[in-house]
């Protein structure tokens, strides 16, 4: 009998450890459909890469050739994630 | 006459497109409707097994529109309802055999003559997913509870959108209740809210479909089994019925939760 009761208590505390594998399911969905929806043209990715690059150069000298430039996945969040090497950092571009 | 011409697709192979479009061009068929259902998954043929034609195959779609045969060679009569026809895919010919205008033409040949035309549409989104999506004017959706259905599932709405099809509807094919009841298994809330789009039915996992199709007899005709019986409400739905979606759910007495709880497998579903 004894047994018994501590067989119940261990499946009802198993209950409440396990976690809803379709909550799971549902969040990482979530992520990829949002991912593969945005799979933004090579051409859109490029000419934006362009303006961001116009746009930064009008304070620094910045290398043309983006180091990094992607959309990507961090967490639970989807982020543009660009790393620009400034080219010669005391030679700022003067802001007119 | 003035008929509708609907592909039935899915992205993802396997989810049951096939099953659902002889179970639906039957459901339709049961209600009076004159229906056709094509197989366009060429050199995959597979619609006329589940409906239990395989043996009567004579012409096939690309012999129909290569122009060896006329159209009602092509056509088989269903066995039991006599306003449905099969035009079976070529079994030896790959799906590069026939081209969107070619299958466009076609469909609205039929459209003249039947009330639905029905496309089995073949698995990947390459030449013969394009070629049935040309030449249809609404989509049916087919996916299952699954991550990597439901994300071929809309990928493939993205096409759609973008070939200007009518707004898509969604089936959620082989849904298990009692995984459902668990957590373990996405609902239609879940997926509805993933996919954004309208739900058209919900379809239990049964083991009578698989029966059914062994014997080639759609599980539509069955009215007892849960999926037949939600076979029988999409054909409604999309025939312009207004039928509630129901819950799908597992019998849960007592006897059930007792198999449940020393093993036996005692998977009987009531029906949505």
């Amino acid at each position: 009998m004894l047994e018994f009761l501590r067989w119940l208590l261990n499946q009802r505390d198993f209950a409440k450890d396990r976690e809803n594998t379709k909550d799971t399911a549902r969040q990482r969905l979530q992520l990829v459909l949002m991912h593969d929806r945005l799979d933004l043209p090579p051409e859109t990715m490029e000419s934006m890469k362009l303006e961001i690059y116009e746009v930064v150069s009008r304070y620094l000298v910045v290398e043309e050739d983006f180091m990094e430039f992607e959309i990507r996945r961090l967490d639970e969040l989807m982020v543009l994630v660009s790393n620009i090497q400034v080219k010669e950092l005391d030679r700022l571009v003067t802001v007119s | 006459m003035k008929g509708r011409t609907i592909v039935i697709t899915s992205g993802k192979g396997g989810v049951g497109k096939t099953t659902a479009t002889a179970n639906i061009g039957t459901g339709l068929a049961m209600r009076g409707q004159r229906v056709v259902v094509i197989d366009t998954d060429i050199g995959l043929r597979n619609l006329d097994v589940v409906m239990g034609l395989e043996n009567r195959i004579v012409y096939d779609l690309v012999n129909l529109i290569e122009g060896e045969c006329k159209l009602h060679q092509a056509m088989i009569r269903d066995k039991s309802q006599h306003e449905l026809y099969l035009i079976p895919a070529a079994q030896t010919r790959d799906k590069n055999s026939i081209n969107p205008d070619q299958l466009r033409e076609l469909c609205a040949k039929l459209e003249e003559e039947f009330d639905y035309v029905l496309m089995d549409c073949p698995a990947g989104i390459e030449q013969g997913f394009k070629n049935a999506v040309a030449a249809a004017k609404e989509a049916i959706i087919v996916t299952t509870p699954e991550v990597s259905a439901i994300r071929d599932a809309d990928r493939v709405i993205g096409l759609l959108e973008s070939a200007e099809l009518q707004r898509p509807k969604l089936i959620i094919n082989r849904i298990n209740p009692d995984m459902v009841k668990r957590g373990d298994m996405m609902d239609q809330r879940d997926v509805v809210s993933l996919l954004a789009v309208d739900v058209l039915g919900l379809v239990p996992a049964d083991e009578k479909t698989i029966t059914a199709a062994n014997k080639g007899v759609p599980v539509v005709h069955d009215k007892k089994a849960a999926a037949g019986a939600a076979f029988l409400r999409i054909a409604a739905r999309v025939d312009g019925d207004e039928v509630p979606l129901m819950e799908i759910e597992s019998k849960s007495g007592l006897l059930a939760k007792f198999k449940g709880l020393v093993g036996i497998n005692g998977s009987a579903y009531s029906h949505a």
